[in-house]
């Protein structure tokens, strides 16, 4: 191995490196809405909603979502039962005089209510959209305590019906109440899964101990960018929204990952070329991207939903596949270094011996 | 005898590690089961109703201090009372808006507290006329039983 062959690629993989750490904020997390992998489930009961007036859960408790394409308004009441939204054929109005129009902005509620601002005020709206569709985190459908249940507490490994849940809409004089419930739906156990990966992971290790390591390698690396890319993915496709709202969920969530994805398709093909000095940008990306992806949705393994756009088998699979593949290519530089080293003093010795 | 790129490779492999580490450790992720991240102090506190004795001062007010935080929780969540006036100060140390919002009956002319802001302490003056039973909640939080009373002699 050359000397350029270890200098530039290491400082391509350092400055991916910095790219990452600059470019990491919470927002990258795996989270939709503010929400990861959980054990809490929000149902919604079948309710006899008004002709055109639709109200669902989306992304996996974090938000409700109310369509209305019936010619009249739907208001949605507040937390003391002050009108609070409006959404209907002339768009979306919120009234700034409910707390629940600042509190209802954030999943967990952190939101200072300005002063002044009173539930019992006569209402004060302002258009927030011209669709007849709002999205709000209502924080009667889903859990908001640091703490968990005491009823879960005492007993984890068990289903629990945590509270139910109500949210009034109006129209046209007429009130609807639509029910559902906070249930408590406990995960598998980690343990198998756990077994599982460290199996991967010490197969993707292995590779450097087989024949044509760097071909392998390779793989390992463009296999783990194909599978991050799909992960995150299919997280952002939980996403209530338009397209558009769905890309930027994917482009924004994953800024740390972008440039490890590029890292990994560049050390993929120069591996692919047999060209040893791949192992470093796919070493250096591999284990950010199972940071940021793997042990940052650790939690599927063990929790019950997640915000994933596919079945729970897949997201742990992917999870698994994406840790071991990444920290594998951590620990497969050293070893693939010692062997090519091991390799050409084989050589060199074999070279300096005198012929026969 | 370890060769000098062996060594860089080990050292970068560890530092890439922890770098990594670091960052997933930078990411917001919920807390426990999807709960909310909990930062408040409270220590000592459990989930068990506490009780707390409103106190008569020389004015012949009762008062009583109540801290809420972003365990959704009055603590102390149940109130000891006589009949006659009684302040209530309610602390909020935690980042999430409480009220306090009183149910029913309304022989203490008062709704309660509307809003709190995390940080924040307010109070509110309350005047029982009868023995009983005053329950109340925070309206954002009811849900996670963020609930009380106040039991009037």
């Amino acid at each position: 191995m050359r000397r350029s062959h270890v200098v530039r690629p290491a400082v391509v993989a350092l400055l991916t490196m910095l790219a990452v750490l600059l470019s990491v904020s919470p927002a990258s997390a795996h989270s939709v809405a503010g929400a990861g992998s959980t054990n809490f489930r929000t149902v919604l009961h079948p309710s006899a909603l008004p002709p055109g007036v639709r109200l669902t859960v989306v992304e996996n408790g974090s938000r409700l979502e109310l369509r209305n394409t019936s010619p009249s308004e739907v208001v949605v009441q507040g937390y003391t039962g002050e009108p609070y939204l409006r959404v209907g054929p002339s768009g979306v109005h919120e009234n700034r005089q409910s707390p629940a129009t600042y509190l209802n902005a954030d999943r967990y509620g952190r939101i200072e209510v300005p002063a002044g601002v009173g539930a019992r005020k006569a209402p004060v709206w302002r258009k927030v959209s011209g669709d007849p569709v709002a999205r709000w985190h209502d924080h009667r459908i889903h859990w908001m305590s640091g703490r968990l249940p005491p009823a879960v507490i005492s007993a984890p490994d068990s289903f629990h019906r945590i509270a139910a849940w109500t949210v009034v809409l109006e129209q046209g004089g007429l009130r609807t109440a639509a029910e559902g419930e906070l249930h408590w739906v406990p995960g598998p156990s980690p343990w198998p899964y756990a077994a599982v990966g460290v199996l991967l992971f010490a197969g993707t290790v292995a590779l450097t101990w087989l024949r044509r390591p760097l071909r392998l390698l390779a793989a390992a690396a463009l296999a783990l960018a194909v599978l991050d890319v799909w992960h995150s993915a299919l997280i952002s496709a939980t996403v209530a929204g338009t397209s558009g709202d769905k890309v930027n969920t994917f482009v924004t969530g994953n800024w740390g990952q972008l440039p490890c994805w590029a890292a990994l398709v560049i050390g993929g093909f120069l591996l692919l070329r047999s060209r040893s000095d791949g192992i470093w940008p796919a070493a250096t990306a591999g284990p950010v991207v199972a940071s940021l992806s793997g042990l940052a949705d650790i939690g599927v393994l063990w929790r019950s939903s997640a915000p994933f756009a596919g079945p729970d088998w897949l997201d742990r699979a992917q999870v698994l596949l994406i840790s071991a593949l990444g920290f594998g290519l951590l620990v497969a530089l050293p070893l693939l270094l010692r062997r090519e080293l091991r390799a050409r003093r084989t050589s060199e010795e074999a070279g300096d011996a005198p012929a026969t | 005898m370890p060769q000098r790129r062996d060594v860089a490779a080990v050292i970068w492999g560890a530092w890439v590690a922890a770098v990594s580490l670091l960052a997933t450790g930078c990411l917001e992720q919920p807390a426990g089961d999807g709960a909310a991240p909990y930062a408040g102090p409270t220590a000592g506190q459990t989930d068990r109703p506490a009780t707390g004795t409103a106190k008569k001062g020389a004015d012949g007010v009762q008062r009583m201090t109540v801290t809420v935080d972003d365990r959704q929780r009055f603590f102390p969540s149940h109130i000891r009372a006589r009949q006659g006036p009684l302040v209530i100060t309610v602390r909020n140390t935690g980042g999430t808006p409480h009220t306090l919002t009183l149910q029913g009956r309304d022989e203490h002319n008062s709704p309660g507290m509307d809003n709190l802001n995390g940080g924040r302490r307010g109070s509110i003056r309350l005047n029982f006329t009868s023995p009983g039973r005053y329950p109340f909640l925070c309206s954002y939080h009811a849900g996670a039983g963020m609930e009380g009373e106040i039991l009037v002699r």
